[in-house]
């Protein structure tokens, strides 16, 4: 199990992350919704230890990132929202040096690039550069990256921006399937139907702090419009329609 | 269309060194500052030169040399010009023509295409002709010098135009083959192959450039060269915009050598023009054309056949390092110009070499200089190495190395970037030397040579000895050192590492074997301790990931307390 008790991250006097608890359990996919600025990003890059905390505590299935960073984040796989890959490398290039980096080799590697290459439909550029790539291909190849080493706990950072209907839908199913199988799964993002066809439980976030963590079905109905009304109110956002309303009369004037 | 203009002028001086570029007109005015620096203090020095040689030549009274002096001058200063052109047009050769980048931003826009490559080439006439007059307005004097007077025939007043037409025709000269070869590449080669092909010529280009540059001051006499009819004339580009600013003058010994000048500058021009052509016709088609599956081939390492490794990390640096070298422009671009610097001593020291069989005292003199060779190139070579490694590539891409650093595998990754060190610094330059040294030293050259390379092992991990860097994953401040006090230590460091290197290739063979092998242990054990020292460091001390600016300020001291 994830557990995040009272995690903070300040830079300087500014709080990005204050005191914020949540927790991600084994066969869970959790949504982590919130408004730009929230601290959405902050949380994940924390989570996954591109961050130290300034306060609280982080542990994986009871190994403590500070304790033991090494065995932490050998638990997790990661696919961060822009696709910041080595585009001079080929997919397998890359991933061929993901593979290693986390201390695999020879036979295994091998297999599991091919395997994963295939299943994601990148085999056939096999041969190319990342530089030719599209976003959609880059994530493919993050997603690829982020399973190699077969890890506990998913972070993906809005994964499903960029991505074909295709893709989309087969990231949709690998996921289901990776809870299915007792693994953890903890996405950012800003996409209520994401949540809502994928998640089994959503923490909010808004200035830093945590303000709603609920089971999906205590929220209301799938599609009802639910869950966009509970982010509304707890995050405390304004009826857009005014703002929406002055746009259309600035363009026109 | 001036609003274009300005933009695709600023990007050409964007060479993208930084980790974080400075604004577009930060970096021209800077850049376009600095090289008006260094073209004013080159042109007052050789000023100086140029005064004390002529004023000598006129005290000669002698015509004849003070015209055949004039001659080879002229052809330095046209040389000089075409270098500087030639390089400008090298460095920026991406940019030379309308690329993706300008199709996928410019197409969508309502600008016609007519004014897109218009805007394009404006701003590379500017540009080029930037340049062009910094160069001219430096050796405007110099030429002066060696036109007026009554030794000087024809006089300065008809000299002054054809030497500036042979001037202007040259540097065109010098743009527009650089430009033909790129146009060539742009529309001949497939566009997965582009950027490899592209890199591995700029580099190419580059190399020889650098190379070249000793042997512009050493232009052999051209009156000489003429009056025994030298084939070499003919092959020798700025000896042509000679022969054009020699029969403008009147001269009409220099037809031949003018009509080749002619030639090659239509053929450059006409093969640059047809692929602007070509490429304003077909734009979309260009630009757009698919990359075929066969296209990039890269070796085992492109597909999955990762062989068992006792230290994947090493092996996973050490692939990575490889491949960005071999395809960043930039990275092997820097590599390449700062080596080059170190080939083009070494060629110009062999240069003077006598390799047929000789006297004594002659083959002697020949192994002087082939012992400090390889200490050269390899203090060249180290030095292009780390700054290579140094420079970033797709910064914010790093965070896979920060998301999986092991304090375990710290020590093999940094070995991998000084194995990248070593192999390039150490083992090239002896490789690259050792048949030059063997055809003068015989069998004894493998021994200077091995003891050269244990001499390089030991500079290269001295130099790395704080290295904390997965290659081309930290953020670059440039600045962050002051570059006299740089270039003296390195002058001096350089000085001390070639006297003692010398010094003890050259005992190893002259003195008894004892003396050899005493020096090949105390080296490897030199060499080996900095090792075992900074990956005892490794272990304790997490990997860099940015730059850090110095910790302390130098204060000037302008008052006295």
């Amino acid at each position: 199990m994830l557990q995040a008790t009272d995690l903070t991250k300040r830079y300087g006097g500014l709080v990005a992350l204050n005191r914020a608890s949540f927790e991600v359990r084994p066969g869970e996919i959790v949504g982590y919704l919130g408004p730009n600025g929230s601290g959405k990003s902050t949380t994940v890059n924390l989570v996954v230890g591109l961050l130290e905390p300034t306060g609280g505590s982080l542990t994986l299935d009871g190994i403590s990132i500070i304790g033991d960073p090494v065995a932490y984040k050998s638990r997790i796989g990661y696919v961060p929202e822009e696709p910041f890959l080595y585009t001079h490398l080929t997919a397998a290039e890359y991933l061929t040096l993901v593979g290693q980096l986390r201390g695999m080799s020879g036979g295994v590697l091998n297999a599991r690039i091919s395997g994963l290459l295939d299943l994601l439909q990148l085999h056939d550029s096999r041969y190319k550069t990342m530089r030719a790539f599209s976003k959609g291909m880059r994530q493919r190849v993050l997603l690829a990256a982020a399973l190699l080493h077969n890890p506990r706990l998913l972070v993906l950072d809005e994964p499903f921006s960029g991505l074909d209907v295709n893709a989309g839908l087969l990231f949709r199913t690998l996921l289901r399937m990776l809870a299915d199988e007792g693994r953890m799964v903890l996405f950012s993002t800003h996409r209520f139907d994401m949540v809502e066809q994928l998640c089994s439980r959503v923490v909010m976030l808004s200035k830093g702090c945590v303000v709603a963590a609920e089971e999906l079905a205590a929220v209301g109905p799938r599609g009802s419009g639910a869950l966009e009304a509970l982010f509304l109110r707890a995050t405390g956002q304004p009826d857009y329609t005014p703002i929406a309303r002055q746009i259309l009369e600035a363009i026109s004037a | 269309m001036r609003l274009l203009i300005r933009f695709f002028f600023v990007r050409l001086f964007d060479f993208e060194l930084t980790a974080e570029s400075r604004s577009g007109s930060a970096s021209l005015s800077g850049i376009v500052a600095g090289t008006a620096g260094i073209f004013l203090t080159v042109g007052a020095w050789l000023l100086r030169v140029f005064t004390y040689r002529y004023n000598a030549l006129r005290e000669t009274r002698s015509e004849e040399l003070f015209q055949a002096a004039a001659l080879t001058d002229h052809t330095f200063l046209l040389a000089a010009m075409m270098w500087i052109v030639g390089m400008v047009a090298v460095l920026t050769g991406p940019s030379l023509f309308p690329d993706e980048t300008d199709f996928r931003v410019m197409t969508p826009m309502p600008v016609k295409r007519r004014v897109i490559f218009g805007a394009k080439l404006a701003a590379l006439g500017l540009f080029a002709g930037l340049f062009f007059a910094f160069a001219l307005v430096s050796s405007l004097p110099l030429f002066l010098m060696s036109s007026i007077g009554r030794l000087a025939s024809p006089s300065w007043a008809v000299q002054l135009p054809a030497f500036l037409a042979a001037s202007l025709l040259a540097v065109l000269f010098a743009a527009l083959g650089v430009a033909a070869v790129h146009a060539l590449i742009l529309l001949a080669v497939p566009r997965e192959r582009l950027l490899p092909i592209s890199a591995a010529l700029g580099s190419t280009m580059l190399c020889a450039l650098v190379m070249a540059l000793p042997f512009v001051g050493r232009i052999p006499s051209i009156k000489e060269a003429l009056d025994n009819g030298a084939t070499w004339l003919y092959f020798f580009p700025p000896a042509w915009f000679l022969g054009v600013e020699r029969w403008l003058g009147g001269d009409a010994r220099f037809a031949s050598l003018a009509s080749i000048g002619a030639g090659a500058l239509l053929l450059a021009a006409a093969i640059a023009a047809a692929a602007y052509v070509a490429l304003y016709r077909d734009f979309s088609r260009v630009m757009t054309r698919p990359a075929s599956d066969q296209g990039l081939r890269l070796g085992d390492a492109s597909v999955a056949h990762v062989r068992p490794s006792r230290r994947p990390a090493f092996t996973a640096v050490r692939a990575f390092t490889s491949a960005t070298l071999a395809r960043s422009v930039l990275h092997q671009g820097v590599f390449i110009a700062v080596f080059a610097i170190g080939a083009a001593v070494v060629t110009s020291r062999l240069f003077d070499l006598d390799f047929s069989p000789a006297t004594l005292s002659t083959r002697l003199r020949s192994a002087d200089t082939l012992i400090g060779a390889p200490f050269a190139l390899s203090f060249m070579a180290i030095l292009a190495a780390r700054a290579s490694l140094v420079l970033p590539i797709e910064i914010r891409a790093n965070w896979i190395f920060r998301f999986t650093e092991d304090p375990k595998h710290r020590g093999a990754e940094l070995d991998a970037a000084i194995s990248s060190v070593v192999r390039l610094g150490v083992v090239l330059p002896a490789v690259l030397l050792l048949p030059f040294q063997w055809a003068v030293l015989g069998p004894a050259s493998l021994v200077t040579s091995f003891v050269a390379a244990l001499c390089a092992w030991v500079l290269a991990e001295a130099l790395l000895i704080e290295w904390r860097r997965i290659p081309f994953t930290c953020s670059y401040t440039i600045g962050t050192a002051f570059i006299p006090q740089i270039v003296l230590l390195g002058l001096l460091l350089y000085v001390g590492y070639s006297t003692v290197g010398s010094a003890l290739a050259l005992g190893s063979i002259r003195r008894s074997p004892v003396f050899g092998v005493t020096v090949c242990i105390i080296l490897s054990a030199i060499a080996l301790g900095i090792r075992r020292h900074r990956r005892w460091c490794a272990g304790v001390e997490p990997l860099q990931f940015e730059d850090v600016l110095p910790t302390e300020s130098s204060p000037l001291r302008l008052t006295v307390d």
